[in-house]
């Protein structure tokens, strides 16, 4: 019943507010990177294949963060911490060798095309799956 | 037989371009209304609810710009295929995944007694005119 309880937590209240952003990236990085991959993969491969990472860990975190039971707890926080790297990472490549991203993905920037959410998504995240941790209350 | 563009196909176009123009920014409107009202509930500390007439009427709004986006859907795919733009792919992907954001949005809103559920509505209302003046810009070639 505790583990019931945490699951709904984690999906309840401003949880389900994130989980439905969550939602709109997972399918904004899934449809994105399939028209680039069907459409013109020899373009930019690097970037391409770095766009459907993002959509798998987008649609990985929706899940388990809707779920939220204890293996999706875990799978949420592994899903959102290598999202943020991430986006660190590819933010700071399309900066620093912008040759590899002749067209924008939905980490390059840090998300900038995407108003920087990308970059505040998995720090929310994170913040939201500390808060709602199982024996801490409200 | 040859087929030709003649001028009134061309009338055509224009004309429906309009009045696709027009159907996207009263379908943006409506998604506005729907964002001020779900911010209100949230600031008031209301639950959506089924059985409050205020939120049928919501959810009435929100049945009416789904009927409008499948209407701008089936114009913007015949415009699009009779203008033989160049990212039709992408342009169809919009048309198409638009469609599912507010019957996802709603029953996932629906779903919660907090005001998480209108919060909810607010991404859906924010991020379907969002990808219609993206699905805009992707027509005119951007």
């Amino acid at each position: 019943m505790a583990e019931d309880a945490d699951a709904r937590r984690t999906r309840t209240g401003w949880g389900r507010v994130l989980v439905a952003v969550y939602g709109v990236f997972a399918l904004a990085a899934t449809a994105r990177s399939v028209v680039q991959i069907i459409d013109r993969f020899e373009v930019a491969p690097v970037a391409f294949v770095l766009s459907a990472v993002a959509a798998v860990f987008y649609l990985v975190a929706t899940t388990a963060l809707a779920l939220g039971d204890r293996t999706s707890r875990r799978l949420a926080a592994f899903s959102c911490a290598l999202e943020l790297a991430g986006v660190l990472v590819v933010g700071g490549l399309s900066l620093a060798a912008p040759a590899w991203f002749p067209e924008p993905t939905v980490w390059s920037h840090f998300g900038q095309g995407y108003l920087f959410i990308p970059v505040l998504l998995p720090v929310l995240g994170l913040g939201w799956l500390r808060r709602t941790r199982p024996g801490v209350s409200g | 037989m040859t087929y030709t563009f003649s001028g009134a196909e061309d009338g055509w176009s224009v004309g429906s371009g309009v009045v696709v123009l027009g159907l996207s920014l009263a379908l943006t409107g409506l998604c506005l209304v729907v964002v001020v009202w779900a911010v209100v509930k949230i600031v008031t500390r209301q639950p959506l609810l089924l059985t409050r007439r205020g939120d049928q009427v919501l959810l009435g709004v929100l049945a009416l710009v789904e009927l409008g986006l499948v209407v701008q859907a089936v114009l913007g795919f015949v415009l699009g295929a009779q203008q033989q733009i160049p990212n039709l792919l992408t342009f169809g992907v919009y048309l198409v995944g638009v469609l599912l954001i507010l019957p996802v949005g709603t029953f996932w809103a629906l779903a919660d007694r907090s005001r998480g559920g209108a919060g909810v509505l607010v991404v859906a209302c924010v991020t379907v005119p969002a990808m219609v003046l993206r699905m805009h810009q992707v027509y005119a070639g951007g």
